[in-house]
């Protein structure tokens, strides 16, 4: 609005930049909360944002030059691989620094519209981004505040839009910010109602509908009761989630597989094992217990428990890590196979859970002293060998000759594999008569059923008993999630042979296998598996448990935090760290901190308006809406010298009550200034109103 | 003195060094002129027979051979020794109509429920050209 000449925002405007800067505050206060923001970023962002606010009070200037924030973004850019590569050493923090420093550019010198569009995809990016990351309670009220104030900036910015140039009447009304509260307030409730109705509807339609509309192959993973050679490749081209983990207290410091089907015959270009009546698990009280005594009693060795998600059943195969010890299933019906794999069959549920408790300690010769030789009928199954190219049969012999043991001979067969051939998942170009002696004879290259299959002939041509396992590699931890991940292309096949005096011994001869999933594109699909588990969790499996989950916790959590033992536990904490980090603020501490912040420059902000409204009146410059402040001002200078006004009586009624003659005449003179500005729009009563107040003020 | 007990334990070194590794009996071959390999397996040495036995054979092998209807059987011992083997292919009791040889550290021995001595004659001396 301009009066006398002089740019003015409107309250409308006023409005919109208010709240967009509460949107963004919201998000930050949301994502730091989560703690996932380092200190340096908490603090340069919370910087940036206190500025924001001072130059919305008007307490600060900001005289950027237009070229600048391009200039810091570009040098920011070209700062950000020194930031991947020697400070962050993280590509996912690393991005979060250049997403919040632009943000912060963007803070700083947002004027325009798309600007602010700018700062509310931002505020948004940072909700989102928090919703990932937080559990905590605290992250509701910030989403709430964050919602209210993103309608409240898009009603007030399309009045903003729509009234810039015609300098609309109705944009100077100091009802206006109140009729835009309401208009906010009723906008909210509706979409909370809409999204909360979606939220009930679409777990009972989304699931339906998926399970119509995939096509089967999505949903086949392909591990059976046989693999051909060949197969593996195709099967590790995919990278979707196969399963998710939660391992408690962690997962295992060494490496691990996920074991499925151990496969002992044979034909050349196929491993398979012929069917047999599996033995039936009988479980105790839903546990079913997979060792025997002396192994339960076996100390020594970590031991961990985990819980898995299998989403897609590739057959009827359970997948365990470790030496599965016990174990809990949905079913009655679980078969243990030759070979130790275990199956639960007729059941092709998705999401499918089990726990296990498995022990990840190393071999242990005590355990094996007397057992270093395989029951003969078992140990003929494992040395089977079909009709293969004299070559291997002699490259066998070349590779073990000279070793004086079994697990040395293993050892010289899994190094030759893994040091002399290359790893590639292209498929054959023509079909082989024999396909492992094309692998290792012309190709020499191939995946890890190849390989697997080339150890576990020559082993075997070497009398060791060997067998090739199928299952995956050990997947990798989301930090996003806190979930293992096992992707389809983390499908394996390994070699387990036995070695007097060890048992069965894992080796696996496929070179390069350890090293994968490192790269770019495997922390941009923790990004993407973040996102489809919270989908998967909180949307598509959103059901009836999980909303009485939710409520629960939360009661729980709030129930908890406003109980007198939990306020005691919270001042303990307060002292201890106070204590034993002497004048370094503690993050918790931090965090209390930020209220009492955030109330400091409120009244900093309140304060700093009264004097500007005040200058502003004593130049003269203020809207007659703008008097009644003063007025109310007014009012309590006089409420804090005992001097009440009535409800009923009119301000020059007010006036002429006053007792002390010390105030009754400055009361009446700047009652009747009032009147003038108010009623009639004299502007030039402002400054005799703003003086009066002064003297009012400093009369005791 | 220190020189001398280098020198000696140089020696002791080399001498081990060059102890005879242990050579495992190769896979039996697939075919041998028309017989076809129809099993093999192994078996625990402590069960071998007592001529067999009492020379402590690291390996014992077995398969067999058919041809149509007809059929031979073929077992090998290993031994850590040539001369293990050797004696045992000297203590062998051929009185079952046996055939053996002995190359190195392994003893072979053929027997047949079909076939005569003759015709086992002949397959063995198939066999030798190949294996062990």
């Amino acid at each position: 609005m301009a009066l006398n000449g002089v740019k003015r925002e409107t309250a409308a405007n006023r409005f919109f930049q208010i709240s967009v800067w509460v949107m963004l505050a919201s998000g930050y206060l949301a994502i730091a909360g989560s703690g996932a923001l380092d200190i340096p970023s908490v603090l340069v962002t919370g910087a940036a944002l206190l500025l924001r606010a001072l130059v919305l009070a008007g307490v600060v200037k900001l005289n950027i030059p237009e070229r600048a924030p391009g200039i810091a973004s570009l040098v920011y850019i070209l700062f950000f691989p020194i930031d991947y590569h020697y400070l962050s050493r993280d590509l996912i923090q690393s991005t979060i620094h250049l997403i919040l420093f632009l943000a912060v550019v963007k803070i700083l010198t947002a004027s325009s519209s798309r600007d602010h569009l700018f700062l509310g995809v931002i505020a948004f990016l940072q909700i989102l981004s928090a919703a990932m990351f937080s559990l905590s309670l605290s992250f509701f009220f910030f989403l709430v505040a964050f919602l209210v104030s993103a309608i409240a900036s898009m009603t007030s910015g399309e009045i903003r839009s729509s009234s810039a140039g015609r300098r609309m009447a109705t944009a100077a009304s100091a009802r206006l910010p109140r009729k835009l509260m309401w208009l906010t307030a009723i906008l909210t409730t509706g979409v909370l109602l809409l999204t909360g109705g979606l939220f009930l509807i679409l777990p009972r339609t989304a699931r339906a509908a998926f399970e119509r509309f995939a096509r089967p192959g999505d949903r086949v993973t392909g591990f059976s009761r046989e693999v051909t050679l060949g197969q593996m490749g195709e099967l590790r081209k995919p990278s979707r989630a196969v399963m998710h983990v939660y391992f408690d207290p962690g997962p295992p410091r060494k490496h691990f597989y996920w074991r499925g089907v151990a496969l002992s015959e044979f034909n050349g270009w196929k491993w398979y094992n012929s069917p047999e009546p599996p033995k039936l698990l009988q479980a105790r009280q839903d546990i079913l217990t997979l060792v025997d005594d002396d192994q339960l009693r076996r100390s020594g060795g970590p031991r961990i428990n985990y819980e898995v998600v299998l989403h897609t059943r590739p057959s009827e195969a359970l997948f365990v890590a470790g030496l599965a010890e016990r174990m809990r299933v949905p079913n009655s019906l679980v078969w243990l196979t030759e070979g130790g794999g275990l199956r639960v069959p007729f059941n092709d549920d998705t999401n499918y859970r089990y726990s296990v408790y498995s022990y990840f300690g190393g071999p242990d010769a005590q355990d094996f002293l007397g057992y270093t030789r395989l029951p003969e009928q078992v140990r003929n199954y494992n040395l089977l060998l079909p009709p293969v190219d004299r070559r291997i049969l002699d490259l066998a012999k070349r590779l073990t000759s000279g070793h004086q043991d079994d697990l040395s001979r293993a050892r010289a067969v899994e190094s030759h594999l893994l040091t002399q051939y290359a790893y590639s998942l292209a498929p054959l170009e023509k079909e082989a008569d024999d396909p492992l002696a094309h692998f290792l004879f012309e190709r020499r290259k191939g995946h890890c059923e190849y390989f697997a299959s080339a150890m576990a002939v020559m082993l075997r041509a070497s009398w060791i008993p060997a067998r090739v396992v199928t299952g995956f590699n050990q997947g990798a931890n989301n930090p996003l999630t806190g979930l293992h991940v096992v992707r389809a292309s983390d499908a394996h096949a390994w070699v387990e042979a036995w070695i007097p005096g060890r048992g069965w011994t894992v080796f696996d001869p496929t070179p390069g296998n350890l090293d994968e999933g490192r790269d770019l594109m495997s922390r941009m699909s923790m990004w993407m598996d973040a996102v489809d588990v919270f989908w998967q969790e909180w949307v598509i499996g959103y059901d009836l448990d999980r909303q009485l989950t939710l409520a629960f916790r939360i009661g729980q959590s709030s129930r908890e935090k406003l109980t007198l033992p939990h306020l005691g536990q919270w001042w303990k904490r307060v002292r201890e760290s106070m204590r034993v980090q002497g004048p370094v603020v503690s993050p918790r501490l931090g965090w209390l901190l930020v209220p009492a912040a955030l109330a400091a420059v409120a009244l900093l902000l309140a304060r700093q308006y009264r004097r500007r409204l005040l200058r502003r009146a004593a130049r003269g410059e203020i809207t007659p809406s703008e008097a009644a402040l003063l007025y109310r001002r007014f009012l309590a200078m006089l409420r804090k010298r005992g001097v009440v006004r009535g409800v009923s009586a009119t301000p020059i009624e007010f006036a002429k009550s006053i007792a002390s003659p010390a105030l009754a005449g400055p009361a009446m003179e700047f009652t009747l200034a009032y009147n003038e500005l108010r009623y009639a729009g004299r502007l030039e009563a402002s400054a005799r109103m703003a003086e009066l107040l002064d003297r009012i003020e400093r009369t005791p | 003195m220190r020189r001398r007990l280098f020198l000696a334990a140089a020696a002791v070194s080399a001498a081990c060094s060059r102890l005879p590794k242990r050579v495992l009996v190769p896979v039996p071959p697939e075919a041998v002129g028309e017989w076809r390999r129809s099993a093999m397996e192994t078996h625990d040495p402590a069960g071998a027979p007592p001529d067999a036995a009492r020379l402590k054979p690291e390996q014992w092998v077995r398969a067999a051979y058919v041809n149509g209807q007809r059929s031979i059987g073929v077992s090998a011992f290993g031994f850590s020794s040539d001369a293990s083997a050797f004696e045992l292919q000297q203590r062998w009791n051929r009185g079952g109509g046996d055939v053996t040889y002995q190359r190195k550290s392994i003893f072979v021995v053929c027997n047949s429920p079909t076939e005569p001595t003759a015709a086992l004659i002949e397959f063995i001396r198939m066999l030798e050209k190949s294996w062990p």
